[in-house]
């Protein structure tokens, strides 16, 4: 049955609510997993949201935006129904209530008393939907007093009364909206039965009744506290400590020119003692401000035509003409933006984030998602629908790569406190590079004072063992490992034992390569994972990869919190501090992933195709915590978010 | 209107609407170039379902109405500030930003410009809340603006009315200012960050203490939901 519905402003306002039946928990926390899992996700391309309360049964919720005055309007009913009129109902709603808005106006008292066809029409619907009636009969006259109301709201109420006539009634009321009546006989047979029933009988709950309902929904919904902590990204972690920069000074002064992949690092670190060189996450980045400056000068070049034409006319005389026009086109006959408007816009951004290397459904995702933001909204004046569209994909990027991340060091500091070690894992797909990252992060630890031991966990491949033994000699840190044949799990958990008993602070654990389709040893991983419970999981990708970037991570996050053994999933689900016993070390795992982190590397060899960050960090929900550039141990940074999104727009 | 092209394509008419815009540039330019100096608007930040936007309906209109979401933009308006007399002193423009973490990047821009700042925390539910609430101050102290024209700051420990889940202001405080010097440690040992004012949180190698800072921070015990906000406003009418 429908739950409720409501409208309120971007702001986080809410203006006007009608609830139709009592729920345990307030109505505003499924409202807040919308807007916190979806909306602020740039996930609009989705159009049910699923939010699982903590007690009760999951509710679907849908929502339309009115950009144009910044409001957005929600219905919400049980997952297990498949209502069909609630598309209709939220446009009819709003199309309703955008007539008696007023900005800065709280509490739409009237709208729902007297609010009639939508609100008369949402009690009906629900009414109908819960499919308690008894009696009949008296369909057409409730619906010909909502029509007569109302006449804009007739859609919908065609539609309940489309219902009633595919039921056993077959009364006249489709003749009157046949042309946007339902085909039931097309829907799947459970669900036309269920909506036949449903919508058989309407009528019988008086409306009157269920006015008395919603008048008394207040003292229902009295906001409680702890209602808050689902999705609340409850990670009380570092965003600052998040990345956020990648810093291009030539700084390594290692031995560069090696040729590729992780045997040349291996031999990078022969040829240095410990390195005395600070690793490139610590040194600030210089052209902070000249990025400030570029952006600008971007910013107005890209601004074909009447943007750029609007700054330039005073001072140039030819450019009169477009001058003018830009005027009549932003001034005078400033409109609301539609979709056809954007299009060829959003193509554009499209195609370009592709060359960049973003894997196309993610590309699309965001755009649709962008696009859907902009209709309705106005220019401001003197842009142009490109420049217009171009700023709301650098805000949308850099909110997409702007994630929280955890301060691995502070994080650090709090085991140490309690005696325990740290426990990093790092996994990913065969040949990305994860030794080497997890050595340079191992050197980067222990240029903070911090005592890391690294564990041996990859059995599988030969010559793994080996290669980590060069690093941790170079590095000077021991290694923990049992050779091979051993299974990996306990390997990891042995050496956890033995960092603990010797005082280490941090234990980096190594696990092989695995492609994503491998069912065997991605199950050995997230066994790994759920007998060691690790205060980090790092997936290690390759910057160079494309689409396959979502198949990767998509599947890694799958597997790791489905294939698990049934005590860690709980755990792994049981909220922010369930994993790593330390409050705030997991972050809030928004679509079920384990994933807390991404190390990007190789980044030094793509140029400007940064796309792969973005597809990954979209995919997982997890922030770029490292970024990996060069062959020596110094190579290693932080993503800088805001020159990839100059890069991406470029 | 229908000849609304025809007017536009002479020439007197396109000078006059030159002459307007050139105006209107200069004024804007003006108003930029002069407003800047003492900041504008009170900030109101924090972590997300502190309760700020709570606030600042409270603030504006002095009702709450129904009740609040998670906010996905800044909210503007304008407070009347009322004395201890009770008489109206004055007007403020507030705005509340989203605490949501990946809309906290605006902060930045609105701190150029802020008269003040008030950090809402959820005093009842600060532990897990500590590392964001300590990262929204750090991120205002040493925000150069900030730090250079020492804006007020007052710490507003909200939702007092759960009695017996909210934490004292004096425990939330000390909560906030060790995260603050634990954040500040490892914030110096990730390199710093470019073009923040590090210096403002006092010497390093001392232990950082929240009052002997360069902008004054009060703190103060409010209900926003209830509307006990009288410390706020008092701080508030200080501004005027
Ligand atoms: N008990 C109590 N609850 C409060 C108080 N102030 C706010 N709340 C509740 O806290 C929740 C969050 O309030 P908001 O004002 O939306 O929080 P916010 O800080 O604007 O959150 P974001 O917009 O997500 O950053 C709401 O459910 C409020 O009802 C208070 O003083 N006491
Ligand atoms: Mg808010």
């Amino acid at each position: 049955m429908l739950d409720f519905v409501a409208a309120f402003e971007r702001g986080g306002a809410v203006l006007w609510m009608l609830q139709f039946t009592t729920l345990r928990h307030s109505p505003l926390e499924a409202i807040n997993a919308l807007i916190r899992g979806c909306l602020l996700e740039e996930r609009l391309g989705e159009n049910v949201f699923t939010f699982v309360p903590k007690s009760g049964a999951p509710q679907a919720l849908k929502w339309t935006f009115h950009n144009g005055l910044g409001l957005v309007f929600v219905a919400v009913y049980q997952k297990t129904l498949s209502l069909l009129y609630v598309d209709e109902l939220l446009t009819s709603v709003k199309d309703e209530f955008v007539g008696v808005y007023k900005p800065g106006q709280r509490g739409y008292k009237q709208f729902d008393d007297n609010g009639g066809a939508t609100s008369g029409q949402a009690k009906k619907g629900s009414t109908a939907a819960s499919g308690n009636g008894k009696a009949s009969g008296d369909v057409d006259a409730d619906d010909d007093t909502a029509v007569g109301r109302k006449p804009m709201s007739n859609g919908a109420a065609g539609h309940t009364s489309e219902g009633s006539a595919g039921g056993e009634d077959g009364d006249t009321s489709a003749a009157e909206d046949g042309t946007r009546a339902f085909d039931v006989s097309k829907l799947p047979k459970g669900v036309a039965a269920r909506g036949r029933g449903a919508r058989g009988r309407p009528g019988t709950a008086p409306t009157g009744g269920k006015t008395d309902t919603s008048s008394k929904k207040k003292e229902d919904t009295a906001p409680k506290k702890k209602a808050r902590n689902w999705n609340s990204l409850g990670l009380p972690s570092g965003k600052m400590d998040a990345p956020t920069r990648i810093d291009y000074t030539e700084e390594g002064d290692g031995p560069n020119g090696m040729s590729d992949g992780v045997s040349a690092s291996a031999s990078a670190t022969e040829d240095e003692g410990v390195p005395a060189a600070v690793s490139r996450m610590d040194v600030e980045e210089e052209d902070y401000d000249d990025d400030e400056l570029d952006e600008e000068q971007l910013n107005n070049g890209a601004a074909p035509g009447r943007g750029g034409a609007a700054v330039a006319a005073p001072a140039k005389k030819g450019l009169l003409a477009s001058f003018v026009s830009s005027l009549a086109m932003n001034v005078v006959g400033k409109s609301a933006l539609s979709r056809t408007d954007v299009e060829p816009a959003l193509a554009e951004m499209k195609r370009k984030l592709m060359e960049r290397n973003v894997a196309e459904e993610i590309a699309e995702q965001v755009c649709d998602s962008v696009g859907r933001g902009l209709e309705g909204q106005r220019l401001a004046s003197f842009t142009g629908v490109a420049s217009f569209v171009r700023s709301a994909f650098e805000e949308a990027l850099s909110g997409i790569l702007n994630k929280r991340a955890v301060d691995v060091l502070m994080e650090i500091n709090k085991s140490q406190v309690r005696g325990k070690p740290y426990v990093i894992v790092f996994c990913g797909v065969n040949g990305v590079g994860k030794s080497t990252n997890l050595a340079k992060i191992a050197y980067w630890l222990g240029g903070h004072g911090k005592k890391v031991m690294i564990a041996a966990c990859d059995t599988f491949r030969a010559g793994a063992v080996e290669q980590l033994k060069t690093h941790c000699a170079k590095l000077r840190v021991p290694l923990y490992e049992r050779g091979y044949e051993k299974d990996p799990a306990k390997v990891a958990f042995e050496a956890i034992r033995q960092a603990e008993r010797d005082g280490q602070h941090v234990v980096l654990v190594d696990t092989a390569g695995r492609m994503q389709d491998n069912q065997p040893l991605m199950r050995a991983l997230s066994n790994l994972i759920a007998v060691n419970n690790p205060n980090l999981v790092l997936f290690v990708g390759e910057a160079l990869v494309g689409n396959d970037a979502v198949d990767q991570l998509t599947k890694f996050n799958k597997a790791l919190s489905d294939l698990a053994p049934t005590a860690a999933v709980a755990a792994a689900g049981g909220g922010p501090s369930a994993r790593g016993g330390t409050d705030g070390a997991a972050l809030a795992r928004r679509h079920g992933g384990v994933i807390d982190g991404i190390v990007l590397t190789k980044f030094d060899t793509i140029d400007d195709k940064v796309g792969a960050a973005l597809s990954m960090v979209y995919t997982s929900g997890a922030p770029v915590m490292f970024v990996g550039c060069g062959q020596t141990y110094v190579d290693l940074k932080k993503l800088n978010v805001k020159s990839v999104v100059k890069s991406l727009l470029k | 209107m229908a000849d609304l092209p025809e007017l536009l394509a002479q020439p007197e008419v396109q000078i006059a609407i030159l002459v307007v815009a050139a105006t209107i540039l200069l004024l804007l330019v003006l108003r930029i170039a002069t407003g800047r100096k003492r900041g504008t608007a009170v900030l109101l930040v924090g972590p997300c379902n502190a309760g700020k936007t709570t606030l600042f309906y409270r603030l504006k209109d002095g009702t709450t109405a129904l009740g609040t979401v998670a906010s996905m933009q800044e909210n503007d308006g304008y407070a009347q500030v009322r004395n201890d007399k009770g008489r109206v002193a004055g007007q403020l423009r507030i705005l509340d930003l989203p605490g949501h973490p990946r809309l906290r990047s605006k902060m930045e821009q609105y701190l150029k410009d802020a008269s003040a700042v008030v950090l809402v925390i959820d005093s009842a539910d600060i532990t897990p809340n500590k590392t964001e609430a300590a990262e929204d101050l750090f991120e205002v102290l040493t925000h150069p603006a900030i730090a250079r024209r020492r804006v007020p700051v007052l710490l507003a420990c909200n939702k007092a009315d759960l009695e017996t889940q909210a934490h004292s202001v004096d425990f939330c405080r000390r909560t906030i200012e060790k995260q603050l010097d634990a954040m500040r440690k490892t914030r110096q040992a990730l390199g710093g960050d470019a073009g923040r004012a590090l210096s403002a949180l006092g010497k390093a190698d001392k232990p950082l203490s929240l009052a002997s800072l360069r902008s004054p921070i009060s703190s103060a015990s409010i209900s926003a939901e209830k509307g006990e906000v009288g410390e706020v406003v008092s701080f508030l009418a200080k501004l005027l």
